[in-house]
């Protein structure tokens, strides 16, 4: 069974960033790393991967859509142990942040790549939408679970298990071809080590054009649900203050605080 | 001219960052003052860290220095002591690049999983110091091998090596008509030994398990012997950029670890009503610390280079490890200076840190003899020692 990961390079903002004019940040107060959701995916579909019965044999593809600041993401997933990666490209599809045109292009990988199972994190840091997974399963008409917290092997389908609040757990059995939305927490994801980023350079990578998935750039930007306008900052250090005094003065002023907000 | 890292660097940084992690101050405080990081080591051997510079036919992950530098830095920036087991990764290039096929084939790949250390590099004596050639330790040649007799010191890591490279006289030094003639080297396993050979611990201001061995008696393999007889002061020398390139990158570990620490305390810690790093006293030490070693670093880079080119690398590697032990020298003063009274409290890791770099102004060579080098061999100065 193929098992299809899609991950994301998230960006984080420095601590010291402006934004211009037209409230566009200046790319270099960006730093990139990979999702954190996403390890816990990767993990999931591994441990799948390895705790299969003998003589099915597995394949896990992770999948990006970004730039060349993806390639390290996908190289540090085939370091984790990742079969294959795809990254999807095209100019056109700078400033594209939205959960369904990603998933408009994500849904084409999939119908080339078929795979059995498609595990997405519930979210990536950066945008925080939650939606491209959910989005994903709906253009492909697949059963799924988001905010997935277990899953075992059940025959030929799987046994997953959502947190509900309050600390009740729903489980919930679903036939393969499904999609899940994993949360993080449900694994312990694994750490490459030095023969595996060294192998990871010769498993088999491929970039994509839209093109190459009979997609336009019409299709993913007239999908795209919102549109970023522009970015404001908000003001910094409004509402804090700072307590000076001997530590008893600073104590009991602190409880004075907590006290007055659990009232209020 | 290209600034890149090398290939895979951030990849390993964030791995071995988190690694080190899970070996928080906390664990090196415990160990203090002389418990041996076991724990740590087995957990970079699982993950083949120091097996880096080991060639894949024999098992490691053959890496270019340069990138094989950039572990010790990281596990130095993370707060951790490459020092305890830096030598795993280098002392095997005497063997790699003089033993026959049987040795290599024989040891490097136990080398590379982790089964055997080789970590024990036995060169100075008490009556030598850093003139090697005056070494006294003696190795006969009998009908089937050799007995060792004599004495070293600074040999550090010996108790915890299964392995170690000896450099011991093979001809008296009455006999020679060079001075850096007659002296061999050998691969002794230190297994299974009895009275003859002795690893006394000596305690040091810092947890660097270094020894002093004495050797009586000692009787060696034949096979023992790495390379030709009489040519182990140069199969010695060429080991020697290697370590030195590495604990330079070390020592910019250092710098980062002090910098990161000092930064993040001057900005936080408020002291008549603003941040201490407002203060030029405290802010400027800091920058000159951060330029110190960014200007090391370029020559820890091209050192590295040049040897992966396999070009003559013997100035660059003395001159990156000399600037960049002082670098971290002053970085470390920087950061005592910005914690003020917490730098000496031991939570804080600043002064273990500071005990632990300031080793790498000594060792594994003196800055003076790397100034002395640079005077008479770049400079073309007279020979001032």
């Amino acid at each position: 069974m193929k098992i299809l990961v899609p991950v994301k390079q998230v960006a984080s903002i420095d601590g010291d960033f402006t934004l211009d004019g037209a409230g566009e940040l200046d790319p270099r107060a960006l730093h990139w790393q990979a999702n954190e959701w996403d390890a816990f995916s990767l993990e999931a579909a591994l441990q799948l991967a390895e705790s299969s019965s003998a003589g099915e044999g597995f394949e896990v593809v992770v999948v990006t859509v970004a730039d060349e600041h993806g390639e390290e993401g996908l190289r540090a997933c085939l370091a984790m142990g990742a079969d294959r990666a795809l990254r999807v490209w095209d100019p056109a599809l700078a400033g594209v942040d939205d959960p369904l045109a990603i998933a408009a292009v994500l849904a084409a990988v999939a119908r080339r790549e078929d795979p059995g199972l498609i595990l997405c994190g519930v979210q990536s840091s950066d945008s925080a939408n939650a939606a491209t997974g959910v989005a994903l399963a709906g253009l492909l008409e697949l059963p799924r679970v988001a905010v997935v917290t277990a899953i075992e092997q059940d025959g030929g389908g799987l046994t997953v298990q959502r947190e509900l609040d309050g600390g009740a757990v729903e489980v919930l059995r679903l036939s393969l071809p499904a999609l899940l939305t994993i949360q993080t927490g449900i694994n312990e994801p694994r750490r490459a080590n030095l023969r595996a980023i060294k192998l990871a350079r010769s498993k088999p990578s491929a970039t994509l054009a839209l093109s190459d998935l009979d997609l336009d750039v019409s299709d993913v930007r007239e999908v795209a649900g919102a549109r970023t306008v522009r970015l404001l900052e908000r003001g910094r250090g409004e509402g804090a203050s700072m307590i000076e005094g001997p530590a008893e003065a600073i104590a009991g002023r602190i409880v004075e605080l907590v006290t007055r907000e659990l009232r209020a | 001219m290209d600034f890149t890292e090398p290939q895979d660097s951030r990849a390993i940084r964030d791995a071995v960052r988190a690694l080190c992690e899970r070996f928080p101050g906390e664990y090196w405080r415990g160990l203090e003052p002389d418990r041996y990081p076991s724990e740590f080591v087995a957990a970079l051997t699982d993950q083949g860290w120091l097996a880096a510079l080991i060639p894949e036919e024999h098992g490691g992950s053959g890496l270019p220095l340069a990138t094989a530098s950039v572990i010790l830095e990281e596990i130095c920036a993370s707060g951790a002591n490459a020092g305890a087991c830096h030598a795993q990764m280098y002392t095997m290039g005497t063997l790699l690049r003089h033993g026959s096929e049987a040795q290599k084939r024989s040891y490097l790949p136990r080398i590379a999983a982790g089964e055997l250390r080789l970590q024990a590099f036995a060169v100075t004596e008490p009556g030598a110091g850093s003139d090697t050639t005056q070494i006294t330790t003696r190795a006969e040649r009998t009908a089937d091998g050799y007995v060792v007799n004599g004495q070293k010191i600074w040999t550090s890591r010996a108790e915890h090596s299964d392995l170690m490279v000896l450099l011991a006289r093979t001809t008296p030094i009455e006999q020679l008509e060079k001075r850096t003639g007659g002296l061999s080297v050998f691969l002794l396993d230190m297994r299974d030994r009895g009275a003859e050979l002795t690893i006394s611990p000596i305690k040091t201001m810092m947890n660097h398990a270094t020894t002093e061995v004495f050797f009586e008696d000692l009787e060696l393999p034949a096979e023992a012997l790495i390379g030709e007889e009489g040519e182990g002061f140069g199969y010695i020398l060429d080991g020697m950029n290697a370590e030195r390139i590495l604990i330079a990158a070390e020592c910019i570990g250092d710098c980062r670890f002090f910098l990161d620490r000092a930064v993040a305390y001057a900005n936080e810690r408020v002291v008549f009503g603003r941040p201490i790093g407002a203060n030029q006293g405290v802010q400027f030490p800091l920058a000159r610390a951060h330029m110190a070693m960014s200007a090391a670093d370029l020559v820890r880079w091209k050192a590295a280079w040049l040897y992966d080119q396999g070009l003559p690398a013997g100035a660059e590697a003395n001159m990156a490890k000399y600037l960049a032990s002082e670098a971290s020298w002053e970085a470390a003063n920087a950061a005592l200076d910005t914690h003020g009274g917490f730098g000496f409290a031991q939570e804080y890791d600043i002064e273990r840190k500071f005990r632990e770099t300031r080793l790498y102004k000594t060792a594994p060579v003196n800055n003076n003899l790397v100034q002395a080098y640079v005077g008479q061999h770049v400079l073309g100065l007279p020979r001032s020692y």
